[in-house]
């Protein structure tokens, strides 16, 4: 039995490893921000805590009344993933409407733009001695 | 078509030589601007542009693309419309939004909002606009429904029983009697399009902007119109929107209520 949790206790932790170095990766890469690694990296240390922790983890257990350590890291899994999904929703609504906002802009922009270019073609068109 | 220009500028000096004014940029301008938001219209939008200036010639066009992937810039550039373009296509709400906001920025009077696919009459402007104007409305909605059941439009069923059940809904809690929530034939005033353009959303408007215009005191009015049905090109109602439609209104129209709560309250706290 305790050669089991064990086994899982090293599995888990080198996932925890292998997704510190991803992360580590990403952010060498600069394809992930530093504001976003954090939530990744105090997610993981969290996650080290209660893997490596077995008293931690029995009191987490007893706490949200679930009969194995297991269901608690499966309970815990979905809490976080749930919480950082509603957070990237917002992320991703702002983001949109600043997409939005922008483009609007531009094609006024480019209007405005028309605009002018049309009025400057007009101005500078050269007078004709009939016209004078 | 090539000199639509040259005939568009005629018809102005014909007809409303004396109701111009001038933008910013000392441009002229008229009373009336018609707003066309159009994605990928190609095929129609010649003949809607073409016929709003045959009805409607005391009015400025703006036609929105909405990031189209087709001619339609290039037609519009060509025939030297008026228009904003957006980079990306965005929605048929964020069209109609920047449509607005161009109107407002620009302080026109009266805005109308017309389809560019060819289902939208411009003849039938003349009675939205004296509508507007005699009854002093906020909006005014061209409508496919004369009764419930009696529909001047070709509707699906599941469609129009949607569309009934929604526009129930609005009718409820407005005190008004609206059955077309859906139209996207809409004159209204400055007043009103100085309010949308702040909260219009993003992909289609529909019962929650009825409910949330009447429930802030905006009048409104819907008066039966003729429609005709699409001719060419796709309708931007896919078999997914259909599904996804109710839970969006039902979210929509909640969301709604709370915020008309909220901003009463702070308005007695005032």
């Amino acid at each position: 039995m305790f050669e089991l949790i064990l086994r899982s206790q090293l599995f888990l932790i080198l996932i925890i490893a292998l997704n510190v170095a991803l992360i580590i990766y990403l952010l060498i890469k600069e394809k992930i921000n530093v504001e976003y690694s954090l939530i990744w990296f105090f997610a993981l240390i969290f996650a080290a805590i209660i893997v490596v922790s077995k008293k931690f983890l029995l009191f987490l257990t007893s706490l949200i009344g679930a009969k194995l350590p297991a269901s608690t890291l499966a309970y815990l899994g979905f809490t976080f993933i749930f919480f950082v999904l509603i957070y990237f929703s917002t992320r991703i609504s702002i983001l949109s409407n600043k997409l939005k906002k922008l483009i609007q802009y531009t094609a006024f922009l480019e209007k405005k733009q028309k605009e002018l270019e049309k009025r400057k073609n007009n101005q500078s068109t050269p007078i004709k001695n009939k016209d004078l | 078509m090539k000199n639509l220009k040259k005939w568009t500028h005629e018809k102005i000096q014909k007809n409303f030589g004396d109701s111009l004014f001038r933008n910013g940029l000392g441009q002229e301008m008229k009373e009336i601007l018609i707003v066309v938001p159009v994605y990928n219209e190609e095929k129609n939008i010649l003949k809607v542009i073409d016929k709003i200036i045959t009805n409607v010639p005391q009015a400025d066009i703006l036609v929105v693309d909405d990031g189209s992937t087709d001619r339609t810039k290039e037609i519009l550039d060509y025939h030297k419309v008026s228009y904003l373009s957006h980079a990306a296509n965005l929605g048929y709400g964020s069209a109609v939004q920047t449509g607005l906001k161009y109107a407002v920025s620009n302080k026109y009077p009266i805005i109308s909002l017309m389809d560019g696919d060819g289902q939208h009459d411009p003849k039938e402007l003349f009675l939205m606009i004296k509508k507007l104007k005699e009854e002093n409305l906020d909006l005014v909605i061209g409508s496919r429904f004369i009764t419930f059941w009696k529909t001047v439009y070709p509707v699906s069923l599941p469609r129009k029983l949607g569309m009934i059940f929604f526009s129930l809904i609005a009718s409820l809690l407005t005190k008004i009697r609206i059955k077309d929530t859906t139209s996207g034939f809409q004159v209204f005033n400055l007043r009103t399009a100085g309010f949308l353009q702040k909260i219009y959303p993003t992909d289609f408007p529909d019962a929650e902007i009825l409910i949330l215009l009447n429930l802030l005191y905006f009048k409104t009015k819907e008066i039966p119109v003729k429609m005709n049905a699409r001719k060419k090109g796709k309708s931007m109602i896919t078999f997914f929107r259909s599904l996804y439609y109710p839970f969006r209104m039902f979210v929509s129209i909640l969301v709604v209520l709370i915020r008309v709560l909220i901003l009463k309250k702070q308005v007695k706290n005032v």
